[in-house]
């Protein structure tokens, strides 16, 4: 089994998704390690669309995550189709969309740290994955097992 | 194998390629107004089809072949189609992601956003019906391009 969290660029909205069901962060205080997560410091703008490995969960589903640029609902199912034609059973997979959680600081964060300006983005994205948080919780709380 | 093309719309270059690939159109001439109309799904689909992977028909060695229109997400589209085939074990000899992007012209961007767009039809096809025709060559010779990669990779 093999869950894929998609946001805009797979390393902020998604990667705290994946986070909270790997049980890498117990709270909102400990986001903060996720700037230190490999995946977030070797991330690339160019890198979009590549699936992220995060990690395995406890109940062996290796967890992904996956950017989509502005248009995630139109690859999200672009996505869904392309693994149904490769003969995948839906068992195999599962795919949750998280970009709908994303926060407004986020996407100022996102846009800044596209131009290059990092120490200007930095907090802007810690707030945005602070106010992101607890929707997040609730989205993978929701999910079944 | 599987193969994918894929364009703005997946309306008109896409189709293109994908009927020159399955013998639907002649490749020894260009084809004719009517023969581009008839082709399915050429000049039809419109913003609610984006995104959604068509299956055209098999070729001669049995490779399926699918159309695609991915708007402007090209490079995330193909990072993610391989970065998906590659996890569970794909290979490019079981998917390929061709875009026909680069073959479009400007006579194709006008008549395709005048009629799928738009929705002025009458003015938009034939326009788009010229621009496929400009393109026509340079279609054909990635289609060809595509066939000769496929039967290499089989042999």
């Amino acid at each position: 089994m093999k869950i894929f969290f998609l946001c805009r660029t797979g390393v902020h909205t998604s990667l705290i998704a994946a986070a909270l069901r790997l049980g890498l962060v117990k709270n909102r205080g400990e986001l903060q390690k996720l700037a230190t997560h490999p995946v977030y410091k070797k991330f690339k703008f160019k890198d979009i669309g590549k699936p992220f490995y995060i990690g395995t969960d406890c109940l062996k589903a290796e967890v992904y995550t996956v950017g989509l640029g502005m248009e995630g609902q139109l690859l999200q199912c672009t996505a869904t189709e392309l693994l149904s034609l490769l003969d995948i059973p839906g068992k195999d997979f599962q795919v949750i969309d998280t970009s709908k959680e994303i926060s407004r600081w986020t996407i100022m964060g996102q846009f800044l740290e596209r131009l290059g300006a990092k120490p200007l983005a930095k907090p802007l994205l810690k707030q945005g994955s602070k106010n992101e948080y607890f929707r997040l919780y609730k989205k993978i709380a929701e999910k079944p097992e | 194998m599987k193969i994918i093309y894929h364009c703005y719309g997946g309306a008109h270059s896409s189709i293109t390629a994908a009927a020159v690939h399955l013998g639907w159109l002649p490749t020894d001439r260009v084809p004719t107004s009517q023969e581009l109309k008839n082709l399915p799904y050429f000049d039809r689909p419109t913003d609610k089809d984006h995104g959604h992977i068509r299956f055209m028909g098999q070729d001669d060695h049995g490779n399926a072949i699918y159309v695609l229109g991915r708007r402007n997400n090209a490079a995330i589209f193909a990072k993610m189609g391989r970065g998906l085939a590659e996890l569970f074990g794909f290979s490019e000899t079981d998917l390929q992601l061709i875009d026909v992007m680069p073959y479009v012209n400007w006579k194709m961007v006008v008549g395709g956003f005048t009629s799928r767009k738009l929705g002025i039809v009458g003015l938009g096809r034939p326009i788009i019906i010229a621009g496929v025709k400009y393109s026509f060559w340079p279609i054909v010779n990635l289609v060809h391009r595509v066939k000769y990669n496929v039967v290499s990779e089989i042999q």
